[in-house]
């Protein structure tokens, strides 16, 4: 039978353990997000370059970097979310681990 | 050990573990929320300039009776967009977006038949519209920290 302290220091560490699994996860998904990014910026520069002799360049430029802009942003706002959504579970999960210590702990 | 104790040892427990964590989503839960207001609507507030001029081009090939109204609705869904009021956007500006966008392409479509602009730079301002519904769409979905 684990003693008490044993039965808190072992649900401390699924704690941490889930926490660091889900920090990894979006940490993962950061990365994805820029790299989405960044070839969206290297996508709009390609299509700009068909655009440089045409009549119109200047609102190309401009549409071109509205359209980065907001791609960027849009990532911002999934990747903010996902955050949320992990901070939420997170908090979930660690309430789960201390419920299920109370009847053990008596 | 007294009985008091236990109680005080799960206390304790809950404040180096649990709380932590639902002290940061209390915190810092909104960041979706704030990652709206803070990034993607200024975003959108740069971006509606050009999208405005291309509605607004689209509202010149409305036969002439129905031309004011349909500016006074451009006028209005890029007002709400540049105050970037929460409720405004959600409620008001949504409703007039579909609109807006048709009278956006069509503004494209004459720029590019009166030869304004040339085949390539007209794609990138279709692109533009394309990417501002998504951002708009992305901004009214409402996110996880604020739907519990």
């Amino acid at each position: 039978m684990p003693s008490k302290e044993e039965i808190l220091e072992e649900a401390g560490k699924q704690i941490l353990m889930e926490i660091s699994i889900r920090a990894s996860e979006l940490g993962a998904s950061f990365d994805a997000g820029a790299e989405d990014v960044a070839r969206f910026i290297s996508a709009k520069a390609a299509e700009l370059s068909l655009a440089v002799d045409q009549p119109g360049f200047n609102e190309a430029v401009i549409a071109a970097r509205d359209s980065v802009l907001l791609k960027a942003a849009g990532r911002a706002v999934v990747e903010a979310d996902r955050w949320d959504e992990t901070l939420k579970e997170t908090a979930r999960s660690s309430l789960s681990i201390v419920a299920r210590l109370i009847p053990m702990l008596g | 050990m007294p009985s008091f104790v236990r109680p005080l040892g799960l206390v304790f427990f809950m404040a180096i573990a649990g709380v932590p964590a639902i002290t940061v989503v209390s915190t810092s839960g909104c960041a979706g929320k704030a990652a709206r207001e803070e990034v993607l609507v200024p975003a959108m507030r740069l971006a509606s300039y050009g999208v405005e001029d291309d509605a607004l081009v689209g509202v010149e090939t409305l036969p002439l009776e129905i031309q004011e109204a349909n500016r006074l609705i451009v006028k209005k869904f890029f007002g709400i967009i540049r105050d970037g009021d929460d409720a405004g956007i959600r409620l008001e500006a949504i409703g007039y977006w579909g609109r807006v966008r048709e009278l956006a392409d069509t503004g494209i479509e004459a720029k590019l038949e009166d030869e304004v602009v040339g085949e390539s730079v007209a794609k990138l301002l279709s692109d533009r519209v394309s990417d501002f519904d998504r951002a708009l769409r992305a901004y009214i979905t409402r996110s996880p920290a604020m739907v519990d």
